[in-house]
């Protein structure tokens, strides 16, 4: 398999603390990579790197071209529910603040994937934990990229939604040919999504 | 049906009246020195028809607007650029740490000697009364607003101007009136004491100036209705204008916290 992203003897401290230590990790073409741990193991940390974020690390980081090429935003992310969606912004609002040359109709084809049509002028407060992470990944679909990083996005919600939605990340994945890296806690749904999870260990030496 | 604040409230101030009443008609005091309130409100309807106080309220409530008006944009300016900008940031924080203690008043004499009796000396006692509640209300908003947001700004790399324009501002805007609210009573409460040493600045003069005048004539009743003027515009504003729920609806910003 291809990878499209290769970390290398990544070392990773906040103060005096290490986070990671010699961490290697690929991020391979069209996959499902959910990294799990505990909290204050490093997920959010890694995908941070990953996505660019943060720059303050150790070790090398291989990205593939195809990653970046044609596209403005190469990692587009899904959040936690809390800091999903601006509550001032309709659905439609909140997707053109990332794409704003977005045109109505490709605009409304994603809403539609994602089963949020019919609610496309509705705000974040008229829309339930499911409905505004349906948003998210229409917003980080709106994108284009090659690759989806997702940082816990259904830690809120229940166990039914939750299953939708991961069946809804599946067959995204399969029908646009995407990669995503999803980040959780949960070790259920590390097994039901992840086509490969990868641990990590609070003290990771 | 009326609610019972209202009733308590209504029933408190009878009260007052009555002994304020008991004690015109009956204290030692002269009328001179103690009008009764039929006297006070005859004296307030006779300063609106003669006097133009409606124009001199208007007057000192325009000022206060454009103090505020002044200083909302230079706290939002400071804070906007203290998000980005450590050397504003620390620097803001330090001027305000230093200047915000300082009532507008205190300043008056070094004001009038560096720039007279004039309307900017005014303007800038007002802005310097006004100014850094808004800049710590907005300091602490924005603040809020770009850490609560700042992996959506990284990752979807929004343009600086955008940021401003459809997170920065509506994010913030409740604060912005809380801190209008907050700016509204101190400069309000300064200009009253400005407007009693200024007198007259152009042509204008306020409500400040008008009960300084009354005490020149000895006219107590004056001094009463021009307080009375002062109060109810402090009343409407804070309490009609000045409420951020209200704006919070018309905004649609209700569960932004």
């Amino acid at each position: 398999m291809e990878p499209l992203i290769s970390i290398k003897n990544l070392k990773k401290r906040f103060g005096k603390e290490q986070v990671f230590e010699n961490l290697n990790l690929e991020v391979f073409k069209e996959e499902i990579l959910v990294i799990m741990g505990a909290s204050g193991s490093g997920k959010s940390t890694l995908l941070n790197i990953i996505a660019e974020l943060d720059s303050d690390y150790e070790g090398e980081i291989w990205r593939a071209k195809e990653l970046s090429e044609g596209v403005t935003i190469p990692y587009p992310m899904v959040f936690q529910e809390s800091e999903s969606l601006l509550p001032w912004m309709n659905v439609m609002e909140n997707i053109r603040l990332v794409a704003p040359q977005i045109k109505d109709d490709r605009l409304m084809s994603l809403l539609k994937e994602v089963e949020m049509a019919d609610d496309h002028h509705k705000y974040p407060k008229e829309l339930s934990g499911g409905m505004k992470q349906r948003v998210g990944i229409a917003r980080a679909l709106a994108c284009r990229s090659k690759i989806l990083l997702m940082d816990e996005p259904f830690a809120s919600l229940d166990g039914m939604l939750r299953a939708k939605l991961q069946d809804l990340i599946r067959t995204i994945k399969v029908r646009d040919a995407l990669t995503v890296v999803f980040v959780t806690h949960d070790q259920a749904e590390a097994e039901r999504l992840g086509d490969r999870i990868i641990q990590l260990n609070t003290k990771m030496k | 049906m009326l609610k019972k604040p209202v009733v308590y409230r209504l029933f408190f101030i009878s009260i007052l009246i009555i002994i304020w009443e008991l004690a015109a008609h009956f204290g030692p005091y002269p009328d001179a020195l103690f009008p009764s309130l039929v006297a006070v409100v005859k004296r307030l309807g006779m300063l609106v028809m003669e006097e133009a106080l409606l124009l001199k309220a208007l007057n000192s409530i325009s000022i206060v607007l454009i103090g505020m008006i002044i200083s909302a944009l230079i706290a939002l300016t400071l804070s906007l650029l203290g998000i980005y900008l450590p050397f504003i940031k620390e620097n803001t924080k330090l001027l305000n740490s230093v200047a915000s203690p300082l009532p507008g008043i205190a300043l008056l004499p070094i004001v009038i000697l560096w720039l007279g009796l004039t309307s900017k000396a005014m303007m800038l006692i007002m802005v310097h009364a006004m100014l850094w509640p808004m800049v710590t209300t907005l300091t602490l908003a924005l603040e809020r607003v770009h850490f609560k947001y700042l992996r959506l700004i990284k990752v979807f790399k929004i343009p600086f101007w955008r940021r401003i324009s459809t997170i920065y501002l509506p994010g913030i805007i409740n604060d912005v009136f809380a801190g209008f609210e907050i700016a509204w009573s101190r400069g309000w409460r300064t200009l009253l004491s400005v407007e009693m040493i200024f007198g007259i600045v152009g042509s204008h003069s306020g409500l400040g100036w008008l009960i300084y005048e009354r005490r020149m004539y000895m006219d107590t009743a004056g001094m009463l209705a021009g307080l009375i003027a002062i109060a109810v515009c402090g009343v409407l504003f804070e309490s009609v204008l000045f409420k951020a729920k209200r704006w919070e609806v018309f905004i649609g910003t209700t569960d932004l916290h």
